[in-house]
């Protein structure tokens, strides 16, 4: 995208009107010269194999640089891959690629350009509680302990999406929302309806910034929503009930069910979003334990239901979903290839693909796309133990069409289109919680910590009522804090204030980063101090 | 792509190096990849002959003779219809366009050719190669590559540390 800054622009007074013609000019540059050595020349840097060809090695230092424009540095830059280490070892060169690297305008049309935020890892459980874990290589893989949950942890994840974090604090019947980039943290008091006694809650967070020019990815100060549904209610059991919580207004929203499921359902797997709807796949509790018996029971029965939360219309519905796979009680909403949903379903090797079809009318029909042998796709192979291995689809990112499946404890990544996979590692646990997490990972949010830790605050809201509930303030001073430091008068101050050096060592206690707008010292003088 | 009026010879543009050496190409042509030409047409009349000419008298004839070759190519893959075969041409057509025999200062150049007639396909495909060239290189191996001094105070490398702490810069 070129639309931020002004075109390049070319050399003025460069056409000219016909019959003009320039006197001659005898001096020439010489080209391919022949490769000198060069002294300062680390022997790491290897030749450079562009696209199939090779570039000559680099020209003494002096001799060749880089035009010296800001614009066409910014055209460089915007071009090099969207992964963790490219912008901060590129604002590490020197002070001018220090001030354009770092500029907040540059790095909006960097994650405009790009679109899609890389996967940096993923969060599952394990005996030391949830942790991340970083699918990159060096020098793009971040350490487990940047994203840590600290004290959150030991809670149950709901998920994660746009890069903030869901998680249920179960005796206590809190939602906490985490941003693993920014530290930023905010708790909720869940709505009574989700007490301790309600089981299969699920839940999603997702970004609500109404700007349609938004870039997930990045959604640090952008407003969000929470969304808790539970299908298998305490209150009553045959009801499911859903609310979804605004951080603008503060307020829990009760939506309306459409249609009452006739039998007790219970989910499988993450949400999905598409379209501004939210989708889950559930089963009947009685086919989920058919399903799960061994050997699996023969299901004739439809018994694959869809739930769906339509977040603009703010309602709730249960609709029917295709026929259930036989031997299978793995299965995920997925995005179809037309923009509506499909359904996954894995009973190992195979994995069948169905797909919604809507007429003009609102009838929806489930139409069989295609069915997959998941043995031609793993790389390497699984070796399958035995009848009670684990297979299963863990999740599944909508935006990319990827999932991510556990086969005899491993992790693969499956892109079905590409008929493409990779083993990301072995399943530490065989409770299914399992969440890729995806974000730009943009210069400037540092492990910095604020000489005043503050203790995470939690907000009673109400729900419907006009209640005097303010938005998530578990974190008002950094919020002030972040507001200041976003003039670019207080970005010395801000960044003057840090206290140096990031934790060492793990952590189990709580921590909290105090995150401010990064903003580079100036933009408008790359040779100041 | 302004067809040439009937009568009348087709319409050149003439890119002229230092040297003073001339390189043509037809109007329709240039039209396809520059877009100070496309914005030229609004105002430029033609009398005589029908010639617009370009100086870029800075720039050696190499770059400039690229520049339209470079155009030359865009212009006849325009005409062709778009598939996966002929993106793939595309693709190995840039890498020969931009293979072994461009060093750097070549490079620069054709970029500084390329800006000079907004040809932003070209901008965009040196810029590609020098992204190429310094992705996945620490801090030092691009100012190598690059020819760029390191002019970061000691306080500044250590915010830089500091604010990636958690990465390998």
């Amino acid at each position: 995208m070129r639309g931020y800054w002004p075109n390049i622009v070319p050399r003025p007074n460069n056409i000219t009107r016909p019959g003009t013609v320039s006197g001659p000019n005898t001096s020439s540059r010489v080209y391919n010269q022949k490769k000198k050595s060069n002294p300062i020349q680390s022997k790491s840097v290897e030749t450079v194999s562009a696209g199939g060809g090779e570039m000559a090695r680099s020209l003494p230092a002096a001799v060749v640089s880089l035009p010296d424009e800001d614009d066409l540095l910014r055209e460089i830059l915007l071009r090099l891959p969207p992964q963790p280490s490219s912008l901060p070892r590129a604002s590490a060169v020197c002070k001018r690629w220090r001030a354009v690297a770092t500029d907040p305008k540059f790095l909006e049309c960097f994650r405009s350009r790009h679109r899609e935020p890389p996967l940096l890892g993923y969060y599952e459980w394990t005996d030391e509680g949830i942790i991340f874990s970083s699918v990159l290589d060096p020098p793009d893989r971040i350490h487990p302990q940047r994203f840590g949950l600290g004290d959150n942890s030991r809670n149950g994840m709901l998920g994660c999406r746009h890069g903030r974090v869901l998680v249920r604090e179960f005796p206590r019947n809190k939602i906490w929302v985490l941003d693993p980039v920014t530290g930023e943290l905010c708790g909720l008091d869940a709505p009574r309806e989700f007490n301790p006694v309600a089981f299969f809650v699920k839940g999603a967070v997702l970004c609500a910034a109404a700007d349609r020019s938004h870039v997930h990815g990045s959604c640090h100060s952008s407003p969000f929503k929470v969304v808790l549904v539970c299908i298998y209610g305490y209150w009553d059991p045959s009801r499911p009930i859903a609310f979804v919580y605004s951080s603008e207004t503060g307020v829990w929203h009760n939506l309306p069910l459409a249609k009452a499921p006739s039998e007790q359902y219970h989910f499988a797997n993450s949400g999905v979003v598409v379209g501004n709807v939210l989708y889950w796949s559930s089963m009947s509790t009685i086919g989920h334990m058919l399903s799960c018996s061994t050997p699996p029971a023969v299901l004739d029965t439809a018994l694959v239901k869809i739930v769906e939360i339509d977040l603009d219309g703010q309602s709730l519905a249960v609709t029917k979903g295709p026929p259930s796979m036989k031997g299978s009680s793995s299965h995920q909403v997925i995005k179809a290839e037309d923009g509506d949903i499909g359904v996954a379903m894995l009973s190992y090797p195979n994995m069948e693909i169905w797909q919604r079809k809507v007429n003009c009318h609102g009838h929806a029909t489930w139409l069989w796309h295609k069915t997959v042998d998941m043995d031609t796709i793993l790389a390497p192979p699984p070796q399958i133990t035995g009848a009670r291995t684990s297979k299963e689809i863990l999740d599944y990112d909508e935006d990319n069409g990827v999932f991510f499946l556990c086969v005899d404890t491993y992790v693969y990544m499956v892109q079905l289109e590409a008929m493409q996979s990779r083993k990301l590692s072995e399943k530490l646990s065989y409770v299914q919680v399992f969440h890729p997490f995806k974000s730009f990972y943009t210069p400037g949010w540092s492990g910095r910590q604020s000489s005043a830790t503050a203790s995470p605050k939690s907000v009673s809201v109400h729900q419907d009522t006009a209640a005097a509930a303010a938005p998530c303030t578990a974190l008002a001073s950094t919020a002030a804090a972040a507001d200041s430091s976003r003039s670019s008068t207080a970005a010395a101050a801000a960044a003057s204030d840090s206290t140096g050096a990031a934790e060492s060592g793990p952590s189990r206690g709580w921590w909290m980063r105090w995150t401010c707008w990064w903003m580079p010292p100036s933009t408008t003088s790359p040779t100041d101090n | 792509m302004a067809a040439a009026p009937s009568g009348s010879r087709t319409r050149m543009v003439t890119l002229i190096s230092k040297g003073g050496r001339n390189f043509k190409m037809p109007e329709a042509v240039a039209l396809v990849s520059s877009r100070s030409c496309r914005e030229a047409l609004d105002y430029i009349e033609y009398r005589g002959n029908n010639t617009m000419m370009i100086k870029l008298l800075d720039i050696d004839p190499k770059p400039v003779s690229m520049l339209v070759n470079f155009c030359n190519h865009m212009a006849a893959a325009a005409t062709s219809a778009a598939s996966d075969d002929a993106a793939q041409r595309m693709r190995e057509w840039e890498e020969r366009f931009l293979g072994d025999d461009v060093d750097q200062a070549l490079l620069y150049d054709l970029l500084s050719a390329a800006i000079s007639i907004q040809a932003d396909g070209l901008i965009d495909l040196v810029c590609k190669r020098v992204a190429h060239m310094i992705k996945g290189k620490t801090p030092q191996e691009i100012r190598t590559i690059l020819g760029i001094q390191d002019d970061l105070t000691p306080d500044q490398r250590d915010e830089i540390r500091t604010d990636n702490s958690w990465i390998d810069i």
